[in-house]
């Protein structure tokens, strides 16, 4: 187990978690959605930019976290890349959505890549809300 | 075709005493930024008087050698993503020369694992890391790195597929103690 091998002992006992502003993971597709959406909890708003591009992660679970839910007080980042996300629940994605589109806006994102997401429902989503400038979208 | 070079790259560079923002991409010819360590290590203390001269001079060398190098203190910035001929034992030579370095895009062959462990030593304000490809790249290495490196602000690990959940833990706790997490986990 790694964490055997790690040797450094901080001096709080509470997390201090970077300010990271942008993260790039995407190709990986050993990083659990769990422990991602913990990191993005952690993290909170600082975040503006992040890359899931060829991950394997639920993709509403992603994206309801970051376009919004009702009970979400988060700001959406402002450049989410989901391009080729590989999706594992695809069939409970729409009444998702659907919620998503009736709760929430998204007023400050201005980068949202959904290339080859195959989910053609979301198309009126982001056409919805002008303020996004930048929205990426193609056939599978 | 023009092919930048080792060579090339040092005599242009050594006149750059200021330069700040370095970008190398794609330079496949490129072997290193700075000359090995080795050449700068400091000489011994002399034996016998006659053997003063050779030593001042030999000393002249060096700090003629250092200067040389001097430009790279300067550099905020570096980008050698593509440059797939840098020598990897040249990279535990360069960290130390960078301790203004902010923002560092590091190419797909770094295969010393200790050379980025220094990272956090040489290089503490860094705020952008790109390792992108990584081989080397690990869940405890992304521990070291975010429990030493607290400027950190963007971090890209992209195609780095030893990675794990492990390594978002290790964010999350970032320059706090971990073995309390996990010590509370199990």
């Amino acid at each position: 187990m790694e964490i055997l091998n790690f040797p450094y002992l901080g001096t709080s006992a509470e997390p201090k978690p970077l300010k990271l502003k942008k993260l790039d993971i995407s190709r990986n597709r050993r990083i659990p959605v769990d422990s991602l959406l913990a990191l993005l909890e952690a993290v909170g708003d600082t975040l503006e930019e992040l890359n899931l591009r060829f991950c394997s992660l639920p993709f509403m679970d992603i994206l309801s976290l970051y376009l919004g839910n009702a009970s979400s007080a988060r700001k959406p980042m402002r450049n989410l890349n989901l391009d080729n996300l590989i999706r594992e629940n695809p069939s409970t994605e729409l009444p998702q959505l659907e919620k998503i589109k009736a709760t929430r806006s998204i007023p400050t994102m201005k980068t949202l890549c959904l290339n080859r997401i195959h989910l053609s429902v979301l198309l009126p989503l982001p056409r919805s809300n002008k303020v996004v400038s930048n929205i990426s979208f193609s056939k599978a | 075709m023009f092919y930048l070079t080792t060579a090339t790259t040092e005599a242009v560079l050594r006149n750059c005493t200021q330069l700040e923002d370095l970008k190398l991409r794609n330079c496949d010819e490129l072997a290193r930024l700075v000359s090995p360590a080795s050449s700068l290590v400091e000489f011994s203390s002399p034996v016998t008087d006659g053997e003063k001269e050779k030593e001042k001079e030999q000393e002249k060398e060096k700090e003629k050698e250092k200067q040389e190098i001097d430009w790279v203190s300067s550099v905020t910035s570096l980008d050698v993503t593509g440059c797939k001929g840098l020598q990897t034992s040249g990279w535990a030579d360069l960290f130390p020369h960078l301790p203004q370095l902010r923002h560092l895009y590091l190419p797909i062959n770094v295969s010393a694992r200790d050379a980025l462990e220094l990272l956090p030593s040489f290089c503490p304000l860094l705020e952008t890391l790109s390792l992108d490809s990584i081989p080397v790249v690990t869940d405890s290495l992304i521990g070291h790195l975010a429990h030493n490196l607290p400027s950190l602000t963007s971090l890209s690990v992209s195609n780095c597929t030893k990675l794990t959940g492990s390594s978002m833990t290790y964010l999350i706790w970032g320059t706090g103690n971990i073995l309390f997490f996990f010590k509370w986990k199990f």
